[in-house]
């Protein structure tokens, strides 16, 4: 089954998407500070982690950019959580090797969508 | 003897009042700890209730029943919970909680707080319904922005509308920057630029025939908005506008909306008897508008004697790529007043590709 992690502070955030996710058949983990991403991303290898910038611990960015370093666990897709007014980390982020993105406030279905894109991308 | 038996009283009251001031806030913080407990507890049965309302293509009607059906001291606490979980989110999920809300009378209920005296109320009722979109009760804020006593309140008002979105709120929204109640221009410009395309025959009806504050709000937005038929009425006011603050917005915003037809006007706006400001404006503008016969007229100005003009000039060229490089490269291996302009772009191309492009053949560009 495909994997997913769902790392974000708001608990309203990852109870939404992973429920989202859940209902189209994703596997779902979830972290709420970036340190406990990261070790999720490590020890779980998920297929995609989608990951709010603004965490306690690691920011997204610094989440994603360990994973990237990490060779093994550098596969996985990465989707950014922004909020609006941090869209200027976009392009920092797509440096960093992010997959996509997405701008709160945010749609769970366009969510999926991307979701869904990414890994559609990575099979192709 | 008499200081010390003076002080004492005095010290012993400060001391009482202190643990007493002390006393105060460790209550009242655990009044609001408990109180917050009390409402989480509240709210808990009903999150995955409100989660699969969300997140559910086709959301159970027994889901909605249930959380209408709450009482009202459980409404009470999960009413800021839902407004919360709006703020988060957009589309069908976002519109199953505003249903939610008007269903249960939130919506009336904020739109009552519209008109309390309370004006951190009114405020605070404004911004919450400005979360609601089509469902927010438009006139009211559109009211409010324009004529409330308050000044923070039309603030609140005017950013409420821009939330909402609709394009028929361009009207008030204009009338909001004119006048002794009138609100910053720039919060204005940004909630008329989220009322998009829709607006633009409203703003050109203000561009023509509104105060200038007015004019020169729909100046600017609708250089935002980018409606190629507003070219014609920017341009008339580029060139014959009576405040000069109008004349450069219409002109900046013929650079943005980007029709060659702008190019005249616009070189006009140019000419050695026009004010520096507006000049340097248009400038950049023809810049923005591109194309070959831009390329000429920004190589005519490139020698002007006004700085900003000259300096513009050649940004605006630099800005049309490799068509330009062989002007700028004459000039700046030329003694015209406009070398040094030329030569500064050049070498910041260079700085930026890493190569110099000012030491490439003719042939090569």
């Amino acid at each position: 089954m495909t994997s997913v992690l769902v790392a974000d502070d708001d608990r309203d955030i990852r109870e939404l998407v992973s429920f989202k996710l859940q209902a189209a058949g994703y596997d779902v983990v979830t972290a709420s500070d970036g340190s406990a991403a990261l070790a999720q991303v490590i020890a779980l290898r998920p297929d995609v982690a989608v990951l709010d910038v603004m965490m306690p611990g690691l920011s997204g960015m610094e989440v994603l950019k360990a994973v990237r370093d990490h060779v093994e666990v550098g596969q996985t897709r990465i989707i950014l959580l922004t909020a609006k007014a941090q869209e200027g980390d976009v392009a920092a982020g797509f440096a960093l090797g992010a997959d996509d993105y997405i701008v709160k406030p945010f749609s769970p279905r366009e969510l999926l969508s991307r979701v869904q894109a990414v890994l559609g991308r990575r099979a192709s | 003897m008499t200081t010390l038996s003076a002080f004492v009283p005095a010290g012993f009251a400060l001391l009482l009042l202190s643990v007493i001031l002390g006393a105060a806030i460790v209550v009242r913080r655990s009044v609001r700890t408990r109180l917050r407990r009390r409402d989480l507890a509240l709210v808990e049965p009903f999150r995955p209730l409100l989660v699969s309302l969300v997140v559910d293509d086709q959301p159970a009607p027994e889901a909605i029943s249930r959380i209408l059906a709450a009482d009202r001291r459980a409404w009470r606490a999960l009413e800021p919970h839902i407004i919360a979980m709006v703020r988060k989110l957009r589309g069908d999920g976002k519109d199953a909680l505003v249903a939610l809300l008007e269903e249960r009378g939130s919506v009336d209920r904020l739109t009552r707080r519209l008109s309390r005296p309370g004006a951190v109320g009114r405020a605070r009722a404004a911004e919450l319904l400005g979360l609601l979109g089509e469902h927010a009760p438009r006139a009211a804020l559109e009211r409010m922005a324009v004529s409330d006593n308050d000044t923070e309140v039309r603030l609140v008002a005017v950013r409420a509308l821009g939330e909402i979105g609709d394009p028929r709120s361009a009207r008030p929204l204009v009338a909001a920057v004119v006048g002794p109640r009138a609100v910053p221009l720039r919060v204005v410009a940004r909630s008329l630029a989220r009322l998009g395309a829709g607006a633009s025959p409203e703003l050109v009806r203000a561009l023509t025939s509104g105060a200038t504050e007015a004019r020169a709000v729909s100046a600017e937005i609708l250089g935002l908005i980018g409606d190629t038929a507003a070219a014609g009425p920017l341009a008339v006011s580029a060139e014959q506008d009576p405040s000069m603050d109008v004349r450069i917005r219409s002109a900046r915003s013929l650079g943005r909306i980007g029709v060659p037809s702008a190019l005249p006007v616009l070189g006009r706006c140019t000419d050695p008897d026009q004010a520096p400001a507006l000049r340097t404006v248009a400038t950049r503008a023809i810049g923005d508008v591109g194309g070959p016969i831009a390329l000429q007229m920004l190589a005519g100005l490139l020698d002007d004697a006004t700085h900003r003009v000259a300096s513009n000039a050649a940004r605006a060229l630099a800005g049309l790529g490799y068509a330009a490089l062989p002007v700028l490269r004459r000039a700046a291996a030329g003694d015209g007043p406009g070398a040094p302009y030329a030569a500064e772009v050049l070498a910041e191309s260079d700085l930026r590709t890493g190569r110099s492009v000012a030491a490439l053949p003719v042939g090569v560009l």
